[in-house]
């Protein structure tokens, strides 16, 4: 398969806790073309962060099962990969970037030294040079006097600049995004935005990228797949998601954002997501959907195809099935 | 003109620095002077990055921080002893970003919501326990859970929880400092309505802090763009998001177009935000500025304009 980074088919990811086991990802599966990106969508307790954390090879071995029926990353089988294969995978092949800027450097490294590291990591040297190159690329001014100094003396932005070179130290070919630009300012944001779209474009890289905001998800997406509560309850592309959404709980997130709204037109969804500890039988989303039947109460809805005008909708839901006839 | 809750007027605030280890102190200058008001029944939005000074003018409002200089006046007269402040948050409470971190893990609801009317010296024990049950019915909580402690609830109940704890006092003002933006979507919007229906039901007035600016656009009447501890922009918030007048104030909203894929992401500022240990003696924004003048570097803009909308910005006046 050579332009499918990631083939993702029916992944279940189950944590053994001392309340016993939970799973938080059931039953997820999707696909990442190169030079495409992904975004996945949904609140937290989705189960968006851990599927991205497995493409990584990052969740606790041991205390975690991880099942799929396909699971390829750069057209490799890596499920059940021991550590060692992981780490030949990670910052060369997949790299990732985290919400936080402030807690994913190392606080008493300079940031020369963090930079070489992956480079040795995935090259086996490093130079100054590349790294001042690197810097440069992500667009931080001063790179040569930048590369000696600390995390702290560096601001919000430009520390998640620097994050982003040490993603593009290893020439990785995928790259996860879990919510990076979260942490920061709406300028700043704009600015690690228009990076990551020129970085992917220019490197034709793939790109995951995990967000709650639906404004930068719209920007950003060619896909966008949509989660709840571990579940996956619509995939399309970006214009179907935003003009045609099919699922009623996409619908809701899109009722309920702000966006020029005028006074009494944003619509909660009221409730909460359920307890992973006690999901309801049936579809994940009916406690709180305004369109439930009786069928979403006791057995799961399938994932079926929608065909709407601007494309092809994934969805699991029961509405186009059963015509939305109790 | 109905009647001003509270007004402040040349509001400064600094906070010392330590800028060397054996005793050098340099004095950041979070707000230079700010200059508002609200009147009753009123939502007033304060949005800004963070750094602003958005949260600092909220905490010297409420009387937590004391200003450097300025004053601020509840209904008219002047508040200054701690006596003031004190009858000063009778009228103006305060709900907090983080609803994890303001409420006690060792308080049980009913304690957190009963301690404002102890504070204000409400002695019958009987008349708290009726306010608390109020209260609770009113943010949509069970009066059950009074006796349940912070830990089991989720984000979104403890906000309520932290609007009950404002509201308890029947204050005629709440600052609400980021209230919703340590909650997910869905759970946002729960809050926002129920801020919407309390200040329909009582007349209850908001300071709203926020980043969001769709949501402020969407809960208030007035809104002050903060830039550097300065207000750029103020006015009425229909007109500033159809007419944005301040450079910054543009590319704010410039950024935070409607939800639309595909979408240009918005142009960028360029140039470096001051130091706020070294300030520049003009316009605050000039560095970042797509329209700067030289006058823009030699004296400092100050907000002019109507009632409607005024702006500190050399360009308009």
């Amino acid at each position: 398969m050579g332009d499918l980074l990631v083939n993702i088919k029916n992944l279940n990811i189950t944590f053994k806790t001392f309340a016993g086991e939970i799973s938080p990802v059931r039953d997820v599966s999707f696909q990442l073309q190169k030079g495409e990106i992904l975004g996945i969508v949904g609140e937290s307790g989705s189960g968006k962060s851990i599927t991205a954390s497995a493409l990584m090879g990052l969740l606790p071995k041991g205390k975690t099962i991880i099942t799929a029926n396909t699971f390829e990353v750069m057209g490799e089988n890596c499920l059940g990969d021991t550590e060692e294969q992981w780490k030949s995978i990670r910052g060369r092949k997949v790299a990732m970037i985290f919400q936080d800027p402030m807690t994913a450097l190392n606080p008493i490294l300079s940031i020369e030294t963090q930079i070489r590291e992956v480079l040795d990591l995935a090259k086996g040297k490093s130079s100054y040079e590349e790294v001042v190159a690197l810097l440069r690329q992500v667009g931080i001014a001063n790179p040569e006097s930048r590369a000696k100094q600390y995390p702290h003396e560096l601001s919000g932005g430009m520390r998640q600049r620097v994050i982003i070179a040490m993603a593009l130290a290893g020439e990785a070919d995928l790259l996860l995004a879990d919510e990076p630009t979260t942490a920061l300012d709406i300028t700043t944001e704009a600015q690690i935005l228009k990076l990551l779209q020129k970085l992917c474009k220019e490197r034709h890289m793939g790109m995951i990228f995990i967000s709650h905001n639906l404004r930068v998800v719209a920007q950003l997406c060619d896909r966008v797949m949509v989660m709840y509560s571990g579940k996956k309850v619509e995939a399309a592309s970006v214009f179907t998601i935003f003009q045609n959404p099919q699922h009623p709980y996409t619908k809701a997130l899109l009722a309920s954002i702000p966006d020029g709204k005028g006074k009494g037109e944003l619509v909660a969804i009221e409730g909460q997501p359920p307890d992973l500890n006690q999901l309801p039988t049936g579809c994940v989303f009916y406690p709180r959907c305004n369109t439930a039947m009786q069928v979403c109460a006791n057995q799961e809805p399938p994932m079926i195809d929608v065909e709407v005008s601007t494309g092809n909708s994934q969805i699991r839901c029961w509405l186009p099935i059963k015509g939305g006839v109790l | 003109m109905s009647t001003k809750i509270w007004e402040t007027k040349g509001i400064k605030k600094a906070f010392d620095i330590k800028t060397k280890w054996y005793g050098g102190v340099k004095q950041a200058q979070v707000l230079q002077g700010i200059d508002l008001c609200q009147v009753a029944g009123e939502t007033l939005g304060i949005v800004g990055e963070s750094g602003c000074g958005k949260s600092t003018f909220g905490r010297v409002l409420m009387g937590l921080y004391p200003p450097t200089a300025g004053e601020i006046f509840l209904h008219g007269s002047l508040v200054k002893s701690d006596n003031d402040i004190k009858k000063l948050r009778k009228h103006i409470q305060m709900v907090f970003q983080d609803p994890y971190a303001s409420l006690n893990p060792r308080m049980t609801v009913r304690e957190i919501l009963e301690e404002p009317l102890l504070i204000q010296g409400i002695s019958n024990k009987k008349e708290r326990k009726e306010r608390v049950v109020d209260t609770l019915e009113q943010v949509g909580l069970s009066s059950m859970y009074g006796e349940r402690y912070p830990h089991e609830f989720s984000g979104g109940q403890r906000q309520r929880v932290g609007i009950g704890r404002a509201l308890i006092t029947n204050p005629e003002c709440i600052i609400c400092d980021e209230p919703i933006s340590a909650l997910d979507v869905s759970i946002q919007v729960q809050i926002v309505s129920l801020l919407e229906r309390l200040q329909a039901d009582k007349g209850v007035s908001y300071v709203f802090i926020s980043h969001d600016l769709n949501m402020v656009r969407y809960l208030s009447h007035r809104i002050a763009v903060m830039y550097l501890g300065q207000i750029v922009e103020v006015g009425d918030v229909q007109e500033i998001y159809k007419n944005p007048k301040h450079p910054y104030t543009q590319s704010l909203l410039n950024l935070n177009k409607k939800i639309e894929p595909k979408a240009p992401i918005g142009n960028i500022l360029q140039g470096e935000v001051p130091n706020l240990l070294e300030l520049p003696t003009g316009c605050l924004f000039a560095s970042r500025c797509p329209e700067v003048t030289e006058a823009c570097y030699s004296e400092r803009p100050y907000l002019q304009g109507n009632d409607i909308q005024q702006v500190a910005c050399f360009k308009h006046i």
